[in-house]
């Protein structure tokens, strides 16, 4: 790759924030999920307590989502109430992560750990609103990705066992764009990626 | 999976007395293994491990070969190949630090895996010619979806052993 390319890669980076924030503007019209878990996920939220508010949250932020008038701009075309069944679903398949084995994919990769599988498990939650992921798996990397995909573009947000979270879009074709997000703002990332995808 | 229906460790994987082999040529395949595919067909960066992804070279492997690793445990994975060609020679991180990939001939064997695989090659990371055992986020995370494109599925056809 030369540098050249990198460049012009960064250029088409910048034009797609641009357009991001403008989709941003779009979908502030969404209904704000008030139950919504926010901020760091830590093991204490795995209570009992935790875990209900975790299940009104799901269920608000369902019906909120069935009610949104952004709903017709996802890049999702399952109906709602498919939508939020697929999601939930999803999340059970994070769950189910702690059955996989040191090196389940052969290549030495690691589980994903408890840090990795809540805050994939957040992200699913704020996605509800925003977009709904075509699959979510065990990253090679060590950790959860959740993505996202139409036809030719392919997007997803990966949190690592480290703590770090990073995103990608990418048409197949050019050189993949990639950003750091931060826990706070997973829906800015959502909402990027569905204007990638919608674009 | 019955004993019967395992298939037996193909000789060519075995090393029989043969040195790695650095000669690679652009249009040389290799081949890589996923669990799952999307919608597409197709593996995403969180499908990929980098750097040094391991992948079977095509000039002394069959794709399925790929799928014999700690038999018989991803015989009903996919297989998925790209070219050597396909590999970015660079990427910079936002910081200007520059990172180089190369594909390298590595053939393992026991004790480093239960069986000899002389096709097995790895992509590795360079800064300044030496090897990178981790890379910034940034760039580990660009280099595997963009490694991720170019992986297309092997048919079925071709599985054969």
């Amino acid at each position: 790759m030369t540098l050249a390319a990198i460049t012009r890669n960064s250029a088409t980076s910048t034009e797609d924030r641009t357009e991001h924030r403008g989709q941003r503007v779009v979908s502030a019209m969404r209904t704000q999920v008030v139950t919504a878990p926010t901020g760091k996920v830590c093991a204490e939220q795995l209570s009992p307590i935790a875990h209900l508010g975790k299940a009104l949250g799901w269920v608000v932020a369902f019906i909120t989502a069935s009610t949104s008038p952004s709903a017709n701009a996802r890049a999702s075309t399952w109906p709602q109430a498919e939508a939020g069944n697929r999601i939930s679903a999803f999340a059970e398949i994070v769950d189910e992560m702690t059955d996989l084995d040191a090196d389940w994919n052969g290549y030495g990769s690691e589980p994903p750990n408890e840090f990795a599988r809540e805050v994939a498990k957040q992200i699913l939650l704020d996605a509800t609103t925003v977009v709904v992921p075509s699959r979510v798996t065990a990253s090679a990397q060590g950790g959860v990705g959740i993505c996202f995909n139409l036809k030719d573009k392919y997007a997803d947000i990966e949190v690592f066992n480290s703590g770090e979270i990073l995103a990608t879009t990418s048409d197949g074709k050019t050189v993949p764009a990639v950003w750091e997000v931060k826990p706070s703002d997973s829906k800015g990332a959502l909402e990027r990626i569905v204007g990638f995808l919608n674009s | 999976m019955s004993a019967s229906s395992i298939p037996n460790y193909p000789r060519e994987l075995l090393w029989n007395g043969r040195q790695p082999d650095q000669n690679f040529e652009a249009d040389e395949l290799l081949f890589y293994r996923a669990k799952a595919l999307d919608e597409r067909g197709k593996v995403g960066s969180v499908d990929v491990m980098c750097p040094n992804t391991s992948v079977n070279r095509g000039k002394y492997s069959k794709p399925v070969h790929v799928l014999y690793a700690k038999l018989p445990r991803f015989l009903n994975w996919h297989v998925l190949e790209f070219h050597v060609g396909d590999i970015p020679a660079e990427l910079q991180h936002p910081d200007g630090r520059k990172f180089q990939f190369v594909v390298v001939h590595d053939p393992v064997k026991p004790p480093i895996e239960p069986d000899e695989n002389y096709a097995h090659s790895e992509v590795r990371a360079l800064q300044n010619q030496q090897s990178c055992k981790r890379l910034p986020g940034l760039v580990d995370k660009q280099i595997r979806q963009f490694l991720a494109d170019r992986m297309e599925r092997v048919p079925a056809e071709r599985l054969d052993p």
